[in-house]
């Protein structure tokens, strides 16, 4: 029913309030608002609150930051307030709330997000427009066009410091013929941040010696950005050695620069299939840019070791770092989790963090190159079908990576097949952060469950790992039948400041809950969630920011819905008698009893139960206004074959009517007798026992492994039948065809049987087709066309479909 | 244009391996990120080595700001600045075509549309213009059908949610249901589409790593 969840979320409802733009808002597949009632993927929202300790339930599914956070909350090492900004905002950049194009290991202030080239640019020509009112072109990028591709050449820091440079002249010499000089000089510099760039001219002897100081420096600058690297790198160095130069710090500073330049433009081919003399080439350019590194390297230390460099530190340590992530990205790795596992504050948290997050991804994305091949092959060889759905395995991961206590961990409580480590770790060290990653993935049968299930029942309420431990040992003890056990906790949390917990989490203790219902009743109370937030449907990161102040979904934010887990009891597990008493209780909020409603009386009519069919239809009509007309029609039937025309009539053209009670928030406020473009029309018998594939509108749907137990045997046994009745009837499409079919063969007369025709065959275009489809479709085409050949309905009807 | 194009991504690429004759490249060239009434241009950023009679078509993807406050405008100022940039990846040398990656919203679709319309205006008529697809799109309403380009290539790979389903589908020997669609197959070497594919198509092939030669094997 997965489809119908995801369908009823459609693209009427999420653009035509979004955008008021209802008209064109026709189609689209993916792009759809969804409620997410927990998140998979990273803390909850407040992120702040997450950041600050209230981690909640952490699943194995989170990003790396995220369990980073939980980390250092089970080590109990809180962040500083200055820290929790920065880690929020390495979260958000990693999700997408904010956007950057940073490299990795370019050192970023988040207080300063302003401080782009752009600015500083700006900054540069108005600087420039005080000597030279006449503007000149500036390119920031440098472009390579026999390789296609362009690089940053001019950063922010060269124009601040141009502006800078130019400012101070000014106000020292006055605008004359020497800072004019002193601008085409430095124009001739940018110049050179784009291809075919002029070199500074060489200086008068008659000029200052300040201009002459400065021309060697504009000079040495342009060789610099030119890419004329050792050349540019002799003449820093010889600014450097002149005591007189007012540049000879910074000379010093920019010659590690050149080394790192010049180490980045040595490409090195990735490729493991070249030729052996390729192959030399390749070890050649990796020695030379070691070198090159390591030259920086010993300038970079020799920078933070001088006193009288002490403006430079900042701008070497960040280069250092940068320096070491290039040339030995395994020791790098290795020293940001040492920092990042320390106790004392780091303000430099965001960058180490960043840094060390991209050193992690990197093993990852090589391990998701070979780790899918393995597995395809590992399901051929059971017999299984491969479904394509890799997740990170240690497996596929080199041993190097890992062995530090940090990465080790992060990347264990990812791992699909981390438990085996993750125990043989608690077992080793007694930490809890290896015992909450080893009770993550363990399963009823794991060895040494009861020691996990033991420790579990110990661990202090305050402690960060409480609230995940227990989730994972309700899960445990409601796998293995103990549900007395796992009422017992679970009431003890629902009793305890459960308000406290962040949504996401008090979603994942109400669907424990839900499964130990002991009646309808407690099923529909713990049935109904809150959403966590509300996201787009193709958004792989549960971002959502856009979304948070949209006035047309607020009103959602403060609704109940119901999760996957609820709609596949109340669908596939209950019989149609008891989702009657559901639809009919007080309990039900009236925007959930609508989907109540038309579910049971779409039900009745699949299942033939006139009773209930004839009870629920005021109800359509109180619920789903929309439909009232032809209600009216259909509540004043004089004959039975009027009252079946009038309900064929109802379903075929209110595509939102299905005998299942939808995820979310439904097609709430999509108009109902809209054809939706991805299909979410009328529905698909799916159920969990069926391997029925035929059709593209056929969604996957995650069943859940145990369900409540309230039903009597009776119970169990209608639904049984009833879900053997719905899926013979098979798939809308089909269903409504063949019925079409059916009453066209049985009252070939009645006025009303082209008008069914027609939409039945309509219905099998957008509808959920089966294996049968075609069939039916064809027969009421046939039908249509050959009885009824001058209906307004058979010239609407120029195809059938598949 | 080749029977068979070679997708070369945000990467150091260097494809002087492949036959000319028989395979092509569609290189991203730049990402256009359009927020409030700007269009901020992001270059390619990695180099791309090709043998000189490629045929390379550039790829520019387009990127909105969906940020309430920084929200993309979608004025014609930005559908200009949109389309002269675009034409301008044919000043590159040996570029023979555009495409445009643009995993349009519905209320950017209009946008979309008029972009497009206006590119094509601006083009030389013999100039290849072509457009991504999601997997999604081909199988939905002829949203795109009016769209003046030459095809969509419907992108089977790296589906998300819909990934199964379309697969199943496909694997029905269904067809994509928008004609647009039915020039090509867009799929992924390291991500095995089992089905019986259309005749007379041209595939676009996506890696998610650099290519290497030994990948030419995996075609065949």
């Amino acid at each position: 029913m997965k489809n119908q969840a995801r369908f009823f979320v459609t693209i009427f409802l999420v653009f035509g309030f979004l955008f008021n733009n209802l008209p064109s808002a026709k189609a689209c597949g993916p792009f759809t608002v969804d409620p997410l009632f927990s998140f998979t993927k990273h803390g909850s929202y407040p992120l702040e609150s997450f950041i600050d300790g209230k981690v909640g339930v952490v699943p194995n599914s989170y990003g790396r930051i995220s369990l980073f956070v939980f980390y250092r909350q089970l080590n109990k090492l809180p962040f500083s307030a200055e820290e929790q900004k920065q880690v929020d905002e390495a979260i958000k950049r990693r999700i997408g709330i904010h956007w950057s194009d940073s490299d990795p290991a370019q050192p970023v202030n988040p207080a300063n997000q302003t401080g782009d080239a752009p600015d500083a640019l700006a900054k540069w020509k108005n600087a420039r427009n005080k000597v030279v009112p006449k503007s000149v072109e500036i390119s920031t990028e440098k472009s390579v066009p026999e390789y296609y591709f362009y690089y940053e050449n001019c950063l922010k820091d060269s124009f601040d410091t141009a502006a800078e440079t130019l400012e101070k002249r000014i106000a020292e010499f006055g605008i004359n013929e020497n800072t004019k000089e002193w601008v085409k000089s430095q124009d001739a510099v940018f110049s050179n941040c784009d291809s075919g760039g002029t070199m500074p001219e060489k200086p008068n002897a008659n000029f200052p010696e300040w201009l002459i100081k400065d021309r060697q420096y504009q000079t040495a600058a342009a060789l610099f950005y030119a890419s004329q690297l050792p050349e540019a790198r002799n003449d820093f160095q010889q600014i450097a050695n002149d005591n007189n130069s007012v540049w000879n710090k910074t000379a010093k500073y920019v010659v590690a620069r050149t080394y790192i330049r010049q180490a980045s433009f040595i490409e090195i081919s990735k490729s493991s299939d070249e030729s052996d003399e390729k192959k030399a080439q390749n070890e050649q350019k990796f020695a030379e840019k070691a070198e090159l590194l390591q030259k920086a390297e010993i300038q970079l230390r020799s920078i933070l070791n001088d006193n009288s460099m002490s403006d430079f530190y900042v701008s070497a340590q960040n280069l250092l770092n940068i320096v070491k992530y290039r040339s030995n990205p395994l020791e790098r790795q290795r020293e940001l989790a040492k920092i990042l596992s320390a106790s004392s504050e780091n303000l430099n948290i965001f960058n180490d963090l960043t840094d060390y997050i991209w050193l992690l991804d990197k093993p990852e994305n090589d391990a998701r190159q070979i780790g899918p091949e393995i597995d395809q092959k590992e399901a051929e060889a059971a017999g299984k079908k491969y479904n394509y759905d890799y997740k990170l395995k240690l497996r596929d991961l080199p041993q190097n990576v890992r062995e530090n206590d940090l990465s080790d961990w992060l990347y264990t409580y990812q791992a699909a097949d981390g438990f085996a480590h993750a125990l043989d770790k608690w077992q080793e060290t007694q930490s809890p952060h290896w015992f909450v990653a080893a009770i993550s993935h363990a399963e009823q049968n794991s060895p040494q469950i009861s020691e996990l299930l033991d420790q579990a029942a110990k661990i202090p309420r305050n402690s960060a790992g409480f609230t995940t431990a227990r989730y994972h040992q309700i899960r445990l003890l409601l796998d293995s039948g103990k549900r007395g056990e796992a009422k017992k906790l679970l009431d003890e949390i629902l009793n305890t400041n459960f308000q406290n917990y962040p949504i996401s989490t008090q979603n994942k203790f109400f669907a424990q809950k839900m499964i130990l219902a002991e009646n309808p009743a407690e099923f529909i109370k713990y049935a109904q969630r809150k959403a966590a937030t509300f996201v787009w449907s193709d958004d792989a990161n549960e971002e959502g920011d856009d979304l948070k102040d949209n006035e047309e979904l607020s009103p959602w934010k403060n609704r109940t819905m119901f999760d996957e887990d609820a709609t596949a009891f109340l669908n596939e597990k209950m019989p149609l008698s008891l989702l009657r008493e559901a639809a009919l209780s007080p309990q039900l909020p009236e925007h959930l009893k609508k989907f109540l409603v038309e579910d049971v009386w779409t039900r009745a009519i699949l299942l033939k139960n006139e009773k209930i069919e004839r009870e629920f239809t005021p109800l359509m009509s109180r619920y789903a206004k929309d439909f009232s007309p032809l209600f009216s029609k259909y509540a004043a039937a004089a004959n039975p074959a009027d009252r079946e025309a009038a309900a064929l009539l109802v379903i075929l053209y209110y595509p939102v009517i299905q005998p299942y009670v939808p995820v979310g928030f439904g097609r709430e406020n999509s108009p109902p007798i809209s054809i939706d473009s991805i299909r979410g029309n009328w529905w698909c018998a799916e159920s969990e026992n069926s391997n029925d594939d035929s059709s593209y509108d056929h969604y996957k749907f995650d069943y859940p492994k145990i369900y409540p137990n309230f039903l009597t045997p009776e119970q169990t046994a209608d639904a049984v039948r009833e879900q053997i009745q719905i899926q013979k009837s098979g798939n809308s499409a089909t269903f409504l065809a063949r019925r079409a079919v059916e009453f066209a063969t049985r009252n070939p007369n009645h006025r009303q049987t082209p008008e069914i025709l027609h939409l039945a065959v309509r219905s099998t275009r957008y509808g959920c087709t089966d294996d049968d489809t075609e069939k039916f479709s064809k027969e009421a085409f046939t039908i249509l066309h050959k009885h009824y050949p001058k209906s307004d309905w058979t010239s609407k009807t120029p195809y059938w479909f598949k | 244009m080749p029977g068979k194009i070679f997708w070369a991504w945000e990467r150091p690429e260097d494809l002087r391996f492949i036959d000319t004759n028989k395979i092509g490249v569609a290189f991203l060239a730049q990402t256009l990120f359009l927020q409030n009434n700007e269009v901020v241009f992001r270059p390619r950023r990695q180099s791309l080595k090709v043998a000189p009679k490629t045929y390379l078509i550039a790829v520019t993807r387009i990127e909105t700001d969906k940020q309430n406050a920084n929200r993309a405008e979608m004025s014609d100022e930005q559908k200009e600045k949109v389309v002269s940039l675009i034409k301008k990846t044919l000043e590159l040398p040996n570029v023979k075509a555009i495409q445009i990656d643009f995993d349009a919203l519905v209320s950017e679709r209009d946008f979309y549309r008029n972009l497009v319309i206006e590119l094509k205006n601006s083009l030389l008529e013999n100039t290849p213009l072509t457009m991504t697809a999601l997997a999604s799109w081909c199988v939905g309403d002829a949203w795109f059908a009016d769209f003046p380009i030459d095809e969509a290539v419907p992108m089977a790979f790296q589906m998300g949610a819909d990934s199964q389903t379309i697969r199943e589908f496909l694997a029905k020997d269904n067809d994509w249901r928008e004609p647009l669609c039915r020039a090509s197959y867009g799929i992924a070497v390291d991500e095995p589409l089992n089905i019986n594919f259309k005749s007379n198509r041209r595939f676009f092939y996506f890696k998610s790593k650099a290519w290497e030669k030994s990948d030419l094997e995996k075609l065949e």
